[in-house]
């Protein structure tokens, strides 16, 4: 009995598998990817960071804070054996109030790596370009060019780019470490 | 002196020494029975002693009859001066005996009455004791039921108290088993992170990473489901952590119930030792009772006797009167 429900839960991993994979395969031939992202949540707010610019998303470690530091720096961790700064993006974004979250999205750029404090991990998403919003309306008042573009859902795709090479996380040496505004 | 004389003589003196011991016997019984018996009897005999004494004189008396007349006649008279004397003197005993059998019939009367009162009140007492008895024994067989059913709910109680506590056990067990799920909670949440980083890997690798995309897809699908059965299982470890509060008040509720009827058993048993008591108690007093009501049959018995004695001493002076009034 339960060899057989073993063997049809296989069968439908099995299935399920063929049709998604043939899914991404349809989706690659008939084009219009506008990219990968992984959805990420700040408190209420859901983040699309793409997937050539995150590194990694790892549970949160201890963060030692540094004198002397905006508010949107939370510190310095160590991840796999490297000190890396830690941001604050909720802070940053000016979304005040929020809590340390409880993981780490590990971004890479030419400054360096760079530590998002991130409150949830909801997954990947292949975003259309039809499902691109085509106003985004006020969101561009803080960092110029830091939203890329927002889905129909409110799913905001940053740029970690515009994000690394901002002044407010760059410090004279060019490794990311933040300065006050 | 010729044969004539002596019996005068002798009659004569006869009575003049029975008159002097009469007036002796008189004096010293005041009045007394022993005085009215010698007076009853000592003339008999001196008259029977007379009668005799002339029977046999009778043929020589024949010529001497006027002479033994005359005795005879002063004899009588002699006697009959002294009964007569000696009536009247009674007269007055027999209605002091006659008014003390009165008297003597009626408080035996009124023995009798209080006998047959005492007996009816004990007849009362007798059945009202038998209902206390049987009242007793009731109450007796009640406290024994009580205590058997206290005994009995008891048992009850100290098994219901063991099944608590085996719950309980089960219970902590689940807490366990919450632990356990904790721990499960977090690898899905690392699996969970660990196939959204081989999703990206995946991504990144392009055309090339697409089978292993989907199955870190399923990596990921796999630890979701993995976190939400752990959930299901912590929300009914929560439910059971109410259950076992629960339980907790439940086993305080069933060991004070058993407190309860362990102090209702020794309260049954001591009533039942007061019962036992009380019953033994009743017993003796109805046995005291029985006697009571023999002594008052007997009483009234006595008390009849009596009477039915007075009364015949109340018709002998009545008698006696009569007699001494007809005389």
């Amino acid at each position: 009995m339960n060899e057989d429900r073993m063997r049809r839960n296989e069968e439908d991993v099995l299935d399920r598998r063929a049709r998604e994979l043939a899914e991404t395969a349809k989706g690659a031939e008939e084009g219009g990817a506008f990219a990968t992202i992984t959805v990420v949540a700040v408190g209420a707010v859901q983040l699309g960071l793409p997937v050539e610019s995150l590194k990694e998303i790892v549970p949160r470690t201890a963060v030692t804070p540094l004198p002397g530091l905006p508010p949107w720096i939370s510190g310095i961790a160590q991840i796999r054996g490297v000190v890396i700064a830690v941001v604050h993006l909720g802070r940053w974004l000016g979304l005040a109030g929020l809590d340390a979250g409880p993981f780490f999205a590990v971004i890479a750029g030419p400054a360096g790596p760079l530590a998002l404090e991130i409150d949830a991990v909801s997954g990947l998403r292949s975003v259309k370009a039809g499902e691109i919003a085509a106003d985004l309306g006020t969101l561009e008042v803080k960092v110029p060019g830091l939203v890329r573009a927002a889905t129909k859902d409110l799913v905001m795709i940053l740029d970690p780019q515009v994000l690394l090479a901002s002044e407010d996380v760059l410090m004279d040496s060019g490794t990311a470490i933040g300065r006050k505004r | 002196m010729s044969d004539f004389m002596i019996p005068v003589i002798m009659g004569s003196a006869s009575l003049v020494c029975g008159g002097i011991f009469f007036i002796y016997l008189w004096k010293k019984f005041k009045r007394g029975l022993p005085t009215l018996i010698f007076f009853f009897v000592m003339p008999i005999m001196m008259v029977c002693g007379i009668v005799g004494y002339y029977a046999g004189k009778a043929i020589a008396l024949l010529y001497q009859i006027p002479a033994l007349l005359t005795t005879m006649a002063v004899s009588f008279g002699l006697l009959f001066l002294l009964y007569r004397r000696l009536f009247r003197s009674l007269n007055p005993e027999t209605a002091g005996l006659f008014a003390a059998a009165s008297e003597i019939a009626s408080t035996a009367r009124q023995t009798a009455a209080t006998a047959n009162e005492q007996a009816t009140t004990v007849a009362e007492v007798a059945t009202t004791v038998a209902e206390i008895t049987q009242t007793s024994a009731s109450a007796s067989k009640a406290a024994q039921e009580m205590m058997s059913s206290a005994s009995q709910a008891l048992e009850k109680g100290r098994r219901g108290v063991a099944a608590i506590e085996e719950v309980s056990g089960i219970l902590d067990l689940i807490q366990q088993v919450g632990d356990i799920v904790e721990i499960v909670n977090d690898i899905s949440d690392q699996s969970n992170l660990l196939a959204v980083n081989a999703s990206i890997e995946a991504a990144k690798a392009g055309e090339h990473g697409r089978g292993f995309s989907v199955v870190a897809t399923e990596v990921r699908r796999l630890a979701e489901q993995s976190k939400q059965n752990a959930q299901r299982i912590r929300a009914a470890i929560q439910k059971s952590e109410q259950g076992k509060r629960a339980i907790e008040t439940a086993r305080g509720a069933v060991q004070d119930l058993a407190a309860v009827l362990d102090e209702t058993l020794d309260r049954a048993r001591q009533i039942s030792a007061t019962t036992a008591q009380q019953t033994a108690g009743i017993s003796q007093i109805s046995e005291a009772m029985s006697s009571v009501a023999e002594s008052g049959r007997h009483s009234a018995a006595a008390s009849k006797q009596l009477e039915e004695a007075s009364a015949g001493l109340q018709n002998t002076a009545v008698k006696i009167k009569g007699y001494i009034l007809g005389s």
